[in-house]
Order: C-alpha cells, then sequence, then structure tokens
C-alpha cells in the first residue's frame, strides 16, 4: 500500500506547502470527456493555514463544492496535486484517505450530515470509534456541551432541528479535532438566527486552533471568515481578507456581472 | 461495530422484518420437509408377506422422496430468496453506507457492519423459523394424508437434529447471501453521502454478467442433455431448468429489464402517468429487478415441474399406444383365455397377468456380484401372443426364444442397469424357485409395468386360471370391433384399447396432481411471500421520490396510481422473464420425449399458468398500491425538506 507520493524537497514533510492544514497546488478537474467535458476547476493553487478559516465562494456552477471535494479526498485532481495535513493524498489508496478522514478531516455539510440511526452522542464518538478508539463519554459531553446541546445527547437526529443537526455535526468536530474541518453551506438550511449561532461556534472553533474551509452562498457567513476566495468558471477570481459582509456582496456581485 | 449493526437493525427494521421472515419461513419449510422425510423410515416387516412388505416399504420411501425433493425446493428458494431479499436492502441503503464511509469507516468496517446485520438477520429469522417448523410440519402432513400418500403406522419422530441444520442453513444462507451485496457495497465512494442525487451506481456487475451468463450455459445444457437421455429425467430437468433458468434470468435481470419492459409498457406510456411510472422502472433498475426476481422463480417453479409431471404422464400414454397394436382389452381371469382366443373375428389374444411373483435378477453392488429382488412390474405372458398385440424390438433375443426356463427382461440404462442374454435369473413362485435364463432384453419404457416378462409356462395352469388377467384383442381386418366387443362380454367387461390406456393415465394423473400438491403449495406460499416483501420494500424506500412528485403536482392519488402501474410492469416482465424458462424446461422436455417414444411433447399447464400471472398481478396491483398509501400519509413539504 503506498500511503503517499514521496514530495519534492521544497514541499515534504509538515512543512507542505509551508505551514498549510491543506494546499492545493495547480488543481484540474474535468468532468466527462470529449466533447461534453466540462471543467470544473482548472489551475487552481491556495493554501490555508492553520488555525485560520477560508471561505469559498462564487456564483453556482463556479466549481466550489468539487475544490472542497478535491480539498477533502473526496474526489481525485485529474492534475496538480493536494496535501492535507502535510500528506500528498493526490494518488493515496482507499485506505490512507479512509485513515485521513478519521483523523484529518471534520465535515459539516447542508445535509446529510448524521447517522439517522444513532443518537447525537453516538454520532459524535462515531469517527473516534471507527478509529478504534473508545472516547469517554465526558470527552463525548464535553463536545456537546460546548455547542450547547448538553442535554439533547440521546436524541437522535431526526428529533433534532436543523440548527441542532448541524450543531451535533461542529460538536463531532469538536470531539475528533480533525486537521480540517470542511464546510459545505453550513448555514444553507437553516433560519438566521440558528445561522448566527452556528457562525458563533465556528469562529470560537478557530479561535482555538481549528481550521475550516467552508463553501457558502451566503455573504454573512463568508464575513465571519478570515478570508474569502471567489471563484469563476473553475478558476480563483479574487480574493478578500478579514472582510465585511458588504464587501463581500460587493464583490460577488460585481463577479457576476462580468 | 456489532453495536452499529444492531443499531442499523433496530432502525430499519421496516426494511429488515421482510429478510427476518423469508429466513423464519425458509428454516421452517426445510425443517418440516427434513422432519418428515427422517420420519419415513418403513417399520419393521418381518412379520409380512413378501409383497405387502414391498408395498409398505414402496409407500414410505414414496413419503421420502417427495419430501427429499421438498427439502432441496426449500432449500434453494431459501437461498435464492433470502439473498436477493439482503442485497436489495444493501442497495437500499447506499447513502447511509456512503455517509459511515465519509466518517471514517473503512471498506472492511462496512462489511462488517453488514455481515454483523446478516448474522443478527439469520439469527433472528432462525429462532422464529424453528417454533414455526412444528405448524408447517402439520401442514405438510395434512397436504399428503389428503394425497393419500401417508402409509398406516407412519410415525412422525421429531428428531431435533432437521431443527438445528435448517437454523445452520437460515444463518449460513443470510451471512453468505450477504457476501457479495456488501462487497459492493464497500466500493461505493463516500462522496456519494454528500451529493444531491446518488450517483447511478452500475448494477450489471462484471461477477453478475459471468455468474448469470454460466447459468444460462447451464440451462441449455441441462436442454441439451435431455435429448440424449430420454424422458425419464423429466422431472429432474424441470426442476434443474425451474432453479438454473430463474437464478440466470434474476442475475442477467437488470440488462433485460429495461427491454422487456419497454414491449410491455407499450400501452402504460399512452397517458402522462404512464409513461412517468415506466420511466421509474427504467430509473430503480435494481428495485425493478429485485422485485421480479420472485416472480420469476415462481413462475418458473411452478410451471416447468407441473409441466415436466404432465408430459411424463403423456409420453407413457403415447409410447402405450405406439407399441399397443390391439383393439380392445378384456378383464376377465386366466381361464377365459383361450375362450377369447376362439372368439370369432379375434386376430389375437394376448392374456397379461400380475401375479404374487418375485425375481431376482443379477446385479453388481459394492462387493462384486449380487442379486436383485424385483417384486414390481413382472408380467405373466404368453410369448406368440404378446408379440402379436405389442410392437416390441429386443435390444438382444427374440421373444421367440423365450421357451424353456426363459424371461425377458427391461433395461433401464439411465439407473445403469443393463443385462445380457445367458445370465441367469430365479424366478420365486410360491416357494419354488424356478432357475431361468435371461433370453430377451428389452428396450427401456417409460411404464414400469412391465419390466420382466415371464413366460405363461412357467407358472401353474391352476394358478393362471384363477388369477385376474387384462387379455388384449386384437380384431381380424374385416370384423367389426362392436360385434366381437359384444361377445368377449360374455367373459368380463370390455373396453377399447384406447380408454383402456386413457383410464391408466388419468390415475397417473391424479397421483401426479396430489404429488405436485405436496411439493409446491408451500414452495408457491413462500415464494409468493417474497414477491409481496419484495414489493414492500421496493415501495418504503420510496417515501422522498413520493414526497418530490407531489410537490412537483400529482395528487396523492395520482403517485398512487403510478406505484400501482409500475408494480404491474415490473411484475409481468417477470412474468415473462419466468415464462423463457418454463419455455427452456418444456423445450427439454418435448426433446426429451422425442428420444423416448419418437413425439416432441408439450404439456403447459395453461389453466395453472393463467390462475399463477392473474394471482401475482392481482398481488402486484393490491400490494403496491397500498404501500405507497402508507408511504405518501405525512404531508408531502416534511418529507422533501427532511433528510432521509
Amino acid at each position: 500500500m503506498s500511503e503517499t507520493t514521496p514530495l519534492p524537497p521544497a514541499l515534504s514533510g509538515r512543512a507542505g506547502p509551508p505551514d498549510a492544514a491543506v494546499a492545493a497546488i495547480g488543481v484540474t478537474r474535468t468532468y466527462g470527456a470529449g466533447a461534453t467535458s466540462v471543467a470544473a476547476l482548472t489551475d487552481v493553487s491556495l493554501q490555508v493555514p492553520p488555525g485560520t478559516w477560508l471561505a469559498v465562494m462564487g456564483p453556482s456552477g463556479s466549481g466550489k463544492s468539487t475544490l472542497l471535494h478535491c480539498l477533502a479526498g473526496l474526489e481525485r485532481a485529474d492534475a496538480g496535486r493536494v496535501v492535507l495535513a502535510g500528506e500528498d493524498i493526490t494518488g493515496a489508496s482507499d485506505r490512507a484517505l479512509t485513515r485521513l478522514r478519521r483523523t484529518a478531516v471534520g465535515f459539516a455539510f447542508q445535509n446529510f450530515n448524521l447517522v439517522g440511526s444513532l443518537t447525537a452522542a453516538q454520532n459524535v464518538a462515531l469517527p473516534l470509534r471507527l478509529a478504534g478508539a473508545r472516547p469517554s463519554r465526558a470527552r463525548i459531553r464535553a463536545a456537546l456541551e460546548s455547542v450547547g446541546l448538553g442535554d439533547r445527547a440521546r436524541h437522535k437526529p431526526g428529533q433534532l432541528s436543523g440548527g441542532q443537526q448541524q450543531r451535533v455535526a461542529l460538536a463531532r468536530a469538536i470531539a475528533t479535532r480533525p486537521a480540517v474541518l470542511f464546510a459545505d453551506e453550513p448555514t444553507g438550511a437553516l433560519d438566521s438566527a440558528a445561522s448566527r449561532t452556528v457562525l458563533g461556534l465556528l469562529r470560537r472553533m478557530v479561535d482555538g486552533g481549528q481550521t475550516v474551509v467552508m463553501v457558502t452562498h451566503d455573504p454573512a457567513a463568508a464575513a465571519a471568515a478570515d478570508s474569502v476566495v471567489f471563484l469563476v468558471d473553475g478558476g480563483i477570481a479574487d480574493r478578500l481578507e478579514r472582510p465585511s459582509a458588504g464587501a463581500v456582496a460587493a464583490t460577488l456581485a460585481g463577479l457576476e456581472r462580468r | 461495530m456489532i453495536g452499529l449493526s444492531l443499531r442499523g437493525f433496530r432502525d430499519r427494521w421496516p426494511l429488515f422484518a421482510g429478510a427476518v421472515v423469508t429466513v423464519a419461513a425458509g428454516v421452517a419449510l426445510i425443517a418440516s420437509a427434513v422432519t418428515i422425510a427422517a420420519s419415513a423410515t418403513p417399520p419393521d416387516t418381518g412379520g409380512l408377506p413378501p409383497h405387502e412388505a414391498a408395498t409398505v416399504r414402496d409407500a414410505f420411501d414414496g413419503v421420502a422422496t417427495v419430501m427429499i425433493i421438498s427439502a432441496i425446493l426449500a432449500g434453494f428458494l431459501t437461498v435464492f430468496i433470502v439473498a436477493t431479499t439482503f442485497s436489495f436492502t444493501v442497495a437500499e441503503r447506499r447513502r447511509d453506507l456512503a455517509l459511515l464511509r465519509l466518517l471514517g469507516a473503512g471498506r472492511l468496517q462496512v462489511r462488517l457492519v453488514l455481515t454483523g446485520e446478516a448474522v443478527l438477520l439469520g439469527t433472528a429469522g432462525a429462532a422464529l423459523g424453528l417454533p414455526l417448523s412444528g405448524p408447517a410440519v402439520r401442514m405438510q402432513l395434512w397436504l399428503l394424508r389428503r394425497a393419500e400418500f401417508v402409509p398406516d403406522g407412519f410415525v412422525l419422530t421429531r428428531p431435533a437434529w432437521p431443527g438445528w441444520v435448517a437454523a445452520g442453513i437460515g444463518v449460513a444462507v443470510a451471512v453468505l447471501g450477504v457476501a457479495a451485496a456488501s462487497r459492493r457495497a464497500a466500493r461505493i465512494p463516500p462522496l456519494e453521502a454528500v451529493r444531491g442525487a446518488p450517483a447511478a451506481a452500475s448494477v450489471m456487475t462484471a461477477g453478475r454478467w459471468a455468474g448469470g451468463l454460466a447459468m444460462l450455459a447451464l440451462t441449455v445444457a441441462q436442454v441439451v442433455a435431455a435429448s440424449f437421455v430420454g424422458v425419464v429425467v423429466a422431472l429432474a430437468l424441470g426442476l434443474g431448468v425451474a432453479i438454473t433458468g430463474a437464478v440466470a434470468f434474476s442475475l442477467l435481470g437488470p440488462a433485460l429489464l429495461p427491454p422487456v419492459s419497454l414491449l410491455l409498457g407499450a400501452p402504460a406510456r399512452a397517458s402522462t402517468l404512464g409513461r412517468l411510472a415506466h420511466s421509474n422502472v427504467r430509473d430503480g433498475v435494481q428495485r425493478s429487478a429485485s422485485t421480479a426476481a420472485p416472480v420469476i422463480v415462481l413462475v418458473a417453479m411452478v410451471l416447468s415441474i407441473t409441466g415436466a409431471v404432465n408430459a411424463t404422464t403423456s409420453a407413457v400414454t403415447v409410447e402405450q399406444r405406439t407399441r399397443t397394436d390391439a383393439d380392445l382389452v378384456v378383464a376377465t381371469t386366466g381361464a377365459h383365455t383361450g375362450d377369447l382366443a376362439r372368439l370369432p373375428g379375434v386376430d389375437a389374444a394376448s392374456a397379461e397377468q400380475v401375479l404374487p411373483l418375485a425375481v431376482d435378477l443379477p446385479a453388481t453392488d459394492d462387493e462384486g456380484p449380487a442379486t436383485e429382488r424385483q417384486l414390481d412390474g413382472i408380467a405373466v405372458i404368453d410369448p406368440d401372443a404378446y408379440g402379436r398385440v405389442h410392437r416390441v424390438r429386443p435390444v438382444a433375443g427374440e421373444l421367440s426364444d423365450l421357451t424353456g426356463p426363459a424371461i425377458a427382461v427391461m433395461q433401464r440404462p439411465t439407473d445403469g442397469v443393463r443385462h445380457t442374454p445367458g445370465e441367469r435369473a430365479t424366478v420365486v413362485i410360491g416357494d419354488t424357485l424356478v432357475d431361468v435364463r435371461i433370453a430377451v432384453v428389452l428396450p427401456e419404457r417409460l411404464s414400469g409395468r412391465q419390466q420382466i416378462l415371464v413366460p405363461r409356462d412357467l407358472v401353474p395352469e391352476a394358478e393362471l386360471a384363477a388369477a385376474p388377467a387384462d387379455v388384449l384383442l386384437r380384431v381380424a381386418a374385416g370384423h367389426d370391433p362392436a360385434t366381437v366387443a359384444q361377445a368377449a362380454g360374455a367373459y368380463g367387461e370390455v373396453i377399447g384399447v384406447d380408454a383402456w390406456i386413457a383410464a391408466a393415465a388419468r390415475d397417473q394423473q391424479r397421483t401426479n396432481t396430489a404429488t405436485l400438491t405436496v411439493l409446491l403449495v408451500l414452495a408457491a406460499l413462500y415464494t409468493v411471500m417474497a414477491v409481496v416483501n419484495a414489493i414492500v420494500i421496493a415501495g418504503t424506500g420510496r417515501r422522498r421520490e413520493h414526497a418530490v412528485a407531489r410537490l412537483s403536482g400529482l395528487t396523492r392519488g395520482q403517485v398512487v396510481a403510478t406505484t400501482a402501474v409500475e408494480a404491474l410492469i415490473v411484475t409481468s416482465t417477470g412474468l415473462v422473464l419466468g415464462a423463457l424458462v418454463v419455455a427452456a424446461a418444456l423445450a427439454g422436455i418435448a426433446v426429451a420425449a422425442r428420444r423416448s417414444v419418437g413425439t416432441a411433447i408439450v404439456e403447459v399447464p395453461w389453466m395453472l399458468a393463467a390462475a399463477t400471472a392473474g394471482g401475482t398481478l392481482l398481488l402486484a396491483a393490491v400490494v403496491a398500491p397500498a404501500v405507497s398509501l402508507l408511504v405518501t400519509r405525512t404531508r408531502p413539504v416534511v418529507l422533501a425538506a427532511a433528510r432521509e
């Protein structure tokens, strides 16, 4: 089993691209072949330093989700490389990717987040249990309490609201402490109060050292991040640091007019 | 991991309930067939005369044979139905499994979860099935009694081992059935958990193609082989072709379903709802194939076996007609043979008598040469008269060689029984042993009534005169058979030879029907249950899909109607594929009959076919809408927005 492809000296070791929790280097991803092929990503390079929060924005079909999937190792890049938690995952085997999903990657998606048959506490503990660890009850309870769901540990996802479900997903990331938490429209299905709670939690996690990569449509959500990249037609069109919601909205509007 | 299996099991119980019930019913069915077969050991027949003892032994052997075939059928159905059901439950949960993969479950862990489920499912099913085997035994015995199969002195022993064997099969089949499905499930990409719609999985894997084509080849091979052996193998052929053909078409189902349903769904496409239903059938090809599979098995099993058994009876009748050259049959005693022969217009009169004789034939067993005592199928005849009313072409020797202490013996190459002229045998007449020579070897015949011909000279005249005799008369050219029949009427009941053969066929047909009832009723009920089960599983997994359809403007009634049309299209596709298997079995029997009796015989049980098709369609038309009525109870907005 070849876990990782050796990196060129400049990129090897944890330094990867120096000090990146996750980095894309010239990533290209094309769907289909021949005349019907669609380039979802073209030569995208970016790095996310540890303990920072990157938001990815762009119009529908700009390749946001594909970028997220490539960074998380759910899709393979056709060209270029992805370095996640110091490992080049471009050609990694399924077994290596499975190990990474347990330890280095967390997910919080708009939907399909939690295993319906498990309670909130069991969902939080699942990645650790799958990795063969026996997380203590206290650790799980602490994770749930930190998202304000200490009293919902025994509830199943079906008995929780959308916002609560999303908070369980965040508690799962708190308990697992992945190198990168990938979030795809984490507030997409939530009302504004629940959105604010989730964004506040994400901010607290980032301040505590968690790296977050988040795809969103919502300028308010993007403004909570440390930096925002804008994708258009599979390429990075713009980048803002510590933006306001207004600046994000203006940039987005500008891009959509082009 | 086992904890995760347990919870998956508890949470998805509607999906698994059907699977548990299929294991339970299969275990009960196997246990009951094996229990009765094991009980059918003949009692001590030491005190009985040899012929009565043989009758008792035969009756017990008959029960054992029928029950062993039943057990084989039950075993096959259990394997087939449980494996199909379980792979279906895995296919219905692709997204759950993808989510597990997303959260870091390795391929092996996914397989462990599913195998854990299978162990739980199998154990629950077996635990439920064991107590059910009591009622199953009672029902099976009731069917056997109704068919007058159960001999006096039959005592049901209840050893524990058939239950354990059946339970073991149930658990093993659940685990093996999930093996292939779990291998496929382990390859589900984690990405599928985050995509809106699951990527269409390629249902026809290379393994599935290979397995399906291999089974198809095996089916063709059996049909070809039948043409070399003859109709004696009809029942085995019907059973074999039904099994391999049904498995072949079930495996190839996802590939065959779209084109076949295109043909059958043509009338439905006239309406918008019908077009939607037809698109759904083609879109959910895995679901459709899983629903069609038990229908294929039901049709293939019931009609192939019935067709095979009925064709055997027809073949015997054809054989009797072509080999008999007589006009009338008189039921009388040996005393009147001479009188009948002397009647005006009688060209030939052959008395054929069954007496309590035994013949020891040379045979070979494991320890070398031995003798085998034969009590049935011995006819006492007059060689000369016999040759005039029967068209016999011996394999070796001539009927005229039957002079002095000599007999004619039929060879049975399919059973490995061959004889050569000159071998010695012993005829047992009362207390007298007569050493005889095998002078004539007769070709194999389907009817076992005249396997050994003993010339009348070997039997004391007084015994012959007193014993009942069927005297076959041939009317001389230029004489009216009616006049001869009237004259012969003075000596006994006279019937035409065709009516005589037909009466024998009717008797045989009654026995066949009874046997088929015993064999097929429980097996068919089990398969029908599997059909219902598949329709229910297919329906319950579509809550969300139905909700989306209703948001697109369909009324609840229209959604329900669409599922009914879908179920009808899928069921009729299953019926057509099943009919193809039956056609293969009947073709095999036709070529076999051609070899045995010179005529291709096709017996299509039309009434049964119509009942099976009608019943299955009715079932689909009732169950599918009922399930979709249940799953469309909730308001659609709630469901369409909810996560699955």
